[in-house]
């Protein structure tokens, strides 16, 4: 545990964390108990920060609350004596393998033959370069997963050469007006932009980056205003940690 | 008995009802079973906590109380799955109030972004404004205390994170102060908050 990442309890506690370091800081908390304690022990005095503005709220509510949870299913206990976490993880990410990575990288450069338009055929073509590059790396290594949406990501990266890519698969497209984002993400400092993702009419969609991992050890992709961001505000639709 | 005495001794009866303070966990362990009537308990004694935070950080009275009835739902909803050893259940509902109203304020933030950011500058107040809407509670008082024991920066900081929902990112970028002492300042103040309240370790 670096002292930097545990200055961030208090902002964690405060829920001024955003939405993508979140994932990142909640992967730390599981594993330092010291941390988890002093969030309980921190997110208790917020607790009393905000009994401190109490306000009652207008008398309607009570009945308009009350006839409400007539209609609410409450949920069971979880099993297995184990706790809730304190906060959902976005995504649930399991190991799939190298297969679902070659299958994708295959059907992206096969989609490259089917575009039509010289520019993108440009990007497609230094994008195919980057991939090439990248996949003759000695130190090249696969992640893929698939969240509890179906959404499926592959995540190639190679440290030696700064290169990372992301497939992504069964992507729906963004809401109106939105864009998906990705980020690579380090436990100190600002996300990084990679760039926008553009799921294809199958649903697929793929960036290769070479401008370098640093100490980023997670992609992660948000949904954010048409155009991107400038640090990432929206919902996270997928993260995944990056192979050392 | 004359009609004093009954009186004193009706008015007597009610402050020990109002001093035996429902125990919201024994509360939440019978809302957990489906028992309605904890649920309305439980209720009363957490509403004003939960709408007087929710409404500091959306502010529009419609929406405010819109988050505070989805908080007071999920309070229903998964109650069978609130654990004690991760805290107390008023912890556990003002630290999903303030999530709720965050998430509210973030995701309506997100595209009118800039606007935004030009209109909190614009409306940055003191930020004792805060302190003295304190209301006049013993506790209440004690919050005060300690958040005046604080250095400007912890309690600017921790007041524009926590009251206006901000991110650390923001807190830096409005104060004008890096962002790492920001972070910095955010957990020491908090600690102090912490230690001065007596918050139990």
């Amino acid at each position: 545990m670096t002292a930097d990442i545990h200055a961030l309890t208090g902002a964690y506690a405060l829920d001024a964390i955003p939405e993508i370091e979140r994932a990142a800081f909640e992967r730390h908390l599981a594993e330092c108990d010291a941390c988890a304690q002093e969030v309980r022990e921190l997110q208790a005095t917020a607790a009393r920060l905000g009994d401190a503005v109490s306000e009652v709220p207008p008398a309607e509510l009570k009945a308009r609350v009350l006839a409400r949870i007539a209609e609410v299913r409450q949920l069971p206990p979880l099993q297995h004596g184990g706790s809730a976490p304190t906060r959902s993880r976005p995504v649930a990410l399991r190991l799939t393998g190298i297969a679902a990575a070659v299958l994708l990288v295959v059907s992206v450069s096969l989609g490259a033959l089917l575009l039509r338009n010289q520019q993108e055929l440009d990007t497609q073509k230094s994008q195919s370069v980057a991939m090439v590059d990248l996949l003759s790396a000695d130190d090249v290594r696969f992640v893929s997963g698939s969240t509890a949406a179906g959404l499926n990501g592959t995540v190639v990266v190679s440290r030696s050469r700064g290169q990372v890519m992301l497939l992504a698969a069964n992507m729906p497209p963004a809401p109106d007006g939105k864009t998906y984002q990705a980020w690579l993400m380090r436990d100190e400092g600002s996300p990084r932009s990679v760039g926008l993702l553009a799921p294809d009419d199958s649903g697929r969609a793929s960036i290769v980056d070479s401008a370098g991992i640093g100490t980023a050890n997670q992609v992660g992709v948000s949904i954010e205003a048409a155009g991107g961001s400038d640090v990432p505000h929206g919902p996270v639709v997928m993260a995944m940690a990056l192979p050392d | 008995m004359d009609m004093a005495e009954r009186v004193r001794r009706i008015a007597s009866v009610s402050a020990a009802d109002e001093a035996r303070a429902p125990d919201p966990e024994a509360l939440l362990l019978r809302v957990a079973k489906g028992d309605e009537g904890a649920f309305e308990r439980l209720y009363e004694h957490v509403c004003a906590p939960v709408f007087g935070l929710v409404r500091r950080i959306v502010r529009d009275p419609a929406q405010s109380e819109e988050v505070t009835q989805e908080v007071l739902l999920e309070l229903w909803r998964t109650a069978a799955r609130f654990s004690p050893e991760r805290g107390s259940v008023m912890t556990w509902v003002m630290t999903l109030a303030h999530r709720r109203a965050v998430d509210r304020v973030r995701s309506s933030q997100s595209a009118t972004d800039r606007e935004d950011r030009a209109y909190r500058r614009e409306t940055s107040r003191p930020f004792d404004e805060v302190a003295e809407q304190v209301g006049t509670r013993l506790e209440h008082e004690q919050v005060r205390r300690c958040l005046s024991s604080l250095t400007d920066l912890q309690r600017e900081s921790v007041e524009l994170a926590y009251y206006r929902g901000l991110t650390y990112r923001e807190v830096a970028e409005l104060l004008d102060t890096p962002l790492g002492t920001i972070k910095t300042r955010l957990r020491d103040g908090l600690i102090r908050m912490r230690d001065c309240l007596g918050v139990a370790r």
